[in-house]
């Protein structure tokens, strides 16, 4: 149950300092490598990115129409999808209003627009995935002008304007060119073309289509059918000749008939992010782990005493606060490799499950908190990725991650590090054990794996080492020094009971 | 025009004869006079006006300014979403009527430097749109050819875009110094934000130039937000025009280019007669992030940018203001914004479609007169030939 959201770029942070000249010339870039070499190499893409660009415009005006495209709302940002538009078509915007929310690489943000207009016309409709930037998203119109008599761009077009088009059809899509004569895309066919459709095992581009805006209707598969002589197929047996079932330009998640029964399921984009990432991870990380077996009697009687005076934290939460003990001891782990390593004070990435996928909301300053402020974070954040309002900067960030899969039953796994951070706690399940004296233990695996480049196998050693101390020494004061209210307030209800 | 000629018009009636065609045959007034919100002050026993004239030709030459750079702002802001510019880009949005009203107010000997919000400056300052977004999109029209970027333009007697924070102004004190040193009547105006006013070096370079009574005007640009943190929660005092201490200070509504001209000749008088330096606060707003990166909503509220937006836009409460004085129409003002529009769509246009410097520049234009002989590079041994290509600013 690893994290896996991309951190932000050392770049972005001193962007937004904005006190480190953004001197484009490369022998600075090169120089001043922890902030600028991020620069240089988007510097190569966007050079590629406006190459291709070029011809697009945002507030083109002919005839008052404005156009407006698909923003970057992120750095990292290359598509996203219209989750809402907050706008209706004729309604009437000023400068600074919410144009519609799109959801990016990060979080859902919402996007604004600079002038004054009216929404002539939405081209891309909300939940339209994987909209790339640049794209034409709407038109706008003066104030005053008829929005309704908009002309569409003739480049319009290109955009996806049907709905939800994913990834996974792309291979089918370059696969086989459609054959000639036009036809309208699936959404258009009513319920009864595709039942006889499927009666007869034939794909629409191999009927001629005679409705509007070149729709296949029921005649026309019926016709077909009838001058081809196909005789109606058994659901369940596989179309005739895949060689002519050329595939349909927008392949919907279908319901197969034949033996490849296989369902497109739709991706989001967080679940996206998190595969990129993961796969940058294994596939450039030298990846090495430790294992470290923890008593965890003296951290369960702790939190069984807080509880007893009413203050709920849970194990993951006394587990951050020991993470951030050790990670004081071991300044080496908690870094970030860009080629080489940066440090700084501990940020704790926590991996939440949500229905989008995994994401991991960021505890700052860790070191300055106490177990209970660190649980009341955790809660607040949890929260927040569950109805998906995070917002960028508390999931950008954070030098370590800890994922724990404890609660679900599991005895011990392994995680991958996010790049650009170097290191990641899996921490299992606790167990019953019997210990050498003869009484019970209880015994909790947690996995360290880490980045071989950015700390050495004696690091390691050593943060684990220091670990199974904090955890296995937990007491107030490792804790944090609880704030005196909260203090009170616990002593007051101990000694009440 | 002052109150007393026009009573003397109305009691009058020969000579109110005599000038009643002259005005008449312009079908609008071409002079008004407006009142300003109060100034507060600091160590100052009299202040600038609240009433101020304004002329119609003045009216719309600052009505086109102001427009001009929010709309390059609005096209940096979108070629940025685009990907198009890559890097630092602080917008101005909002702020126009402080770099307006103050530009309006100097002489073409004063000179400026800013902070890196400064693309409205180079504006101001004689660069064109083009020159501006070429910058922005590292192209070799920008006005430092593409290798300064948003934070890096300069123009004749604008000292720049500064990229470390407060560091600006102690510059600013030593053009101060260089002015009264060459004896030529010039002001320094140094800008700087409410974020900036917390910086150290600020008070060394009050002290020196009160010191030495150098002719400078240190301006705050309140706007209310230092990056991520608003004045209340960063400055123990958040009176900034106050925070000279010895020095004079001036606070005024930075919404209301008028008020802002008033009060930079006001400043610029007292440096002029040997009193300098003086201490300005324009209390203004900002309607973008702090820079790009920053959505601009997680420490303020969007209702509350909306409710600026709608109620103290400074470029709105100025096209209001002049077309009620009978200043203007609002046809001719959409006929400016339509100019404007065309200006600017044209140079995002010419500006994406500019080439970039090439390699050989590497090492250009690092002195006016390099006397160095070759520039080191950053591997031990690498050495690149100095050239001098672009256009000297400032180098005299």
């Amino acid at each position: 149950m690893a994290c896996r959201i991309y951190r932000k770029h050392v770049r972005s942070a001193v962007q937004f300092f904005g006190t480190t000249s953004p001197t484009l010339r490369c022998f600075t870039a090169i120089r001043m490598k922890n902030a600028l070499d991020v620069p240089l190499l988007l510097r190569q893409s966007w050079v590629d990115s406006v190459s291709c660009s070029r011809g697009f415009q945002t507030t083109s005006s002919v005839d008052g129409t404005h156009r407006v495209n698909m923003p970057s709302l992120s750095p990292t940002m290359t598509e996203g999808t219209i989750v809402k538009w907050m706008k209706k078509e004729g309604d009437a915007i000023t400068a600074g209003d919410v144009l519609c929310e799109i959801q990016t690489d990060k979080a859902v943000v919402f996007m604004e627009h600079d002038d004054d207009g009216i929404l002539a016309k939405i081209l891309v409709p909300e939940n339209t995935a994987d909209v790339k930037v640049g794209t034409l998203i709407a038109l706008t119109v003066d104030e005053g002008e008829d929005w309704k008599s908009v002309e569409v761009p003739a480049d319009a077009e290109q955009t996806p304007a049907g709905p939800k088009s994913t990834e996974s059809t792309s291979a089918a899509s370059t696969s086989a060119a459609p054959p000639s004569g036009s036809h309208g895309s699936d959404r258009l066919i009513g319920p009864a073309v595709k039942n006889y459709r499927r009666k007869y095992g034939l794909e629409s581009s191999q009927v001629s289509p005679t409705g509007p805006h070149g729709t296949v209707m029921k005649g026309d598969v019926l016709k077909h059918a009838l001058a081809n002589k196909i005789e109606p197929v058994a659901i369940g047996s596989s179309p005739p000749a895949p060689s002519s079932a050329a595939v349909t330009k927008a392949s919907k998640p279908k319901s197969q008939t034949g033996a490849a029964s296989y369902v497109d399921v739709e991706i989001s984009n967080m679940k996206r992010t998190t595969a990129k990432r993961l796969f940058q991870s294994k596939s450039t990380i030298p990846h090495a782990y430790g294992t470290a077996q923890c008593n965890m009697k003296t951290l369960l009687n702790f939190r069984r005493s807080l509880f007893n005076g009413g203050i709920k934290v849970s194990i993951n939460d006394l587990l951050i606060k020991c993470i951030c003990n050790a990670l004081s001891h071991c300044p080496a782990i908690h870094c970030l490799w860009y080629g080489s390593k940066h440090q700084g004070k501990v940020d704790i990435s926590v991996a939440v499950a949500t229905p989008n996928g995994l994401i991991t909301p960021i505890v700052t300053n860790v070191g300055k908190r106490d177990v209970i402020s660190i649980s009341k974070a955790v809660r607040v954040l949890a929260e927040r990725a569950g109805d998906g309002k995070l917002q960028p900067h508390e999931v950008i960030g954070g030098n370590f991650s800890i994922s724990n899969a404890g609660m679900f039953g599991v005895r011990c796994f392994s995680a991958m590090p996010i790049p650009p951070q170097c290191a990641i706690l899996a921490v299992g399940s606790t167990s019953i054990e019997l210990g050498e004296d003869k009484r019970t233990k209880f015994v909790v695996n947690v996995k360290f794996s880490y980045d071989a480049r950015a700390i050495m196998d004696d690091e390691a050693v050593k943060f684990l080492q220091i670990l199974q101390n904090q955890i296995e020494n937990v007491n107030e004061i490792s804790m944090g020094s609880l704030d005196i209210e909260s203090l009170i307030e616990w002593m007051e209800k101990a000694a009440a009971k | 025009m002052s109150m007393l000629p026009s009573k003397m018009m109305r009691s009058t009636p020969a000579l109110s004869r005599n000038i009643w065609p002259l005005s008449k045959s312009n079908a609008y007034s071409t002079e008004a006079t407006f009142e300003t919100k109060p100034y507060k002050l600091h160590r100052l026993e009299s202040g600038p006006s609240t009433t101020v004239t304004c002329n119609k030709e003045d009216a719309l030459h600052m009505y086109r300014q102001m427009q001009a750079i929010r709309r390059l702002e609005t096209s940096a802001s979108n070629l940025y979403k685009e990907k198009a510019i890559r890097g630092f880009c602080h917008l101005y949005s909002g702020q126009e009527a402080c770099a307006v009203g103050m530009r309006k107010a100097m002489s073409n000997v004063d000179s400026i430097i800013t902070a890196y919000r400064a693309h409205g400056w180079t504006y101001l300052m004689g660069v064109p749109v083009f020159g501006v977004l070429a910058e922005l999109l590292g192209r070799k029209g920008g006005c430092a050819r593409g290798k300064g970027g948003s934070m890096h333009m300069y123009a004749p007697n604008f000292y720049g875009g500064n990229g470390i924070v407060g560091a600006q102004v102690p510059l600013g004190a030593g053009l101060g110094f260089a002015h009264k040193y060459k004896g030529d009547g010039g002001v320094n105006i140094s800008l700087y934000g409410d974020g900036a006013a917390n910086q150290g070096q600020l008070f060394e370079a009050y002290n020196m130039a009160k010191l030495w009574n150098l002719p400078c005007i240190f301006v705050c640009e309140n706007n209310g937000y230092g990056m991520g943190t608003s004045a209340e929660r960063a400055s123990a005092n958040v009176n900034y025009y106050t925070r000279g201490d010895y020095v004079p200070g001036i606070w005024v509504d930075g919404m209301d280019v008028l008020a802002v001209r008033e009060a930079t000749r006001f400043a610029k008088q007292l440096c002029v007669d040997g009193q300098g330096p003086v201490l300005m606060e324009t209390a203004t707003y900002r309607y973008s992030g702090h820079s790009m990166s920053d959505p601009g909503t997680s420490y303020r509220t969007r209702e509350e940018i909306q409710e600026v937006r709608q109620s103290r836009d400074p470029i709105t409460s100025f096209k209001d203001k002049i077309i009620n004085a009978g200043l203007t129409t609002a046809e001719e003002l959409k006929n400016i914004d339509n100019e404007i529009r065309v200006e600017v769509d044209k140079a995002t246009k010419d500006a994406k479609a500019d080439g970039e410097i090439s390699l050989e520049e590497l090492a250009a234009d690092i002195y006016a007169t390099n006397l160095d002989g070759p520039v080191r590079g950053l591997v031990s041994g690498d050495t690149f030939k100095h050239i001098n290509i672009g256009a000297q600013v400032n180098a005299k």
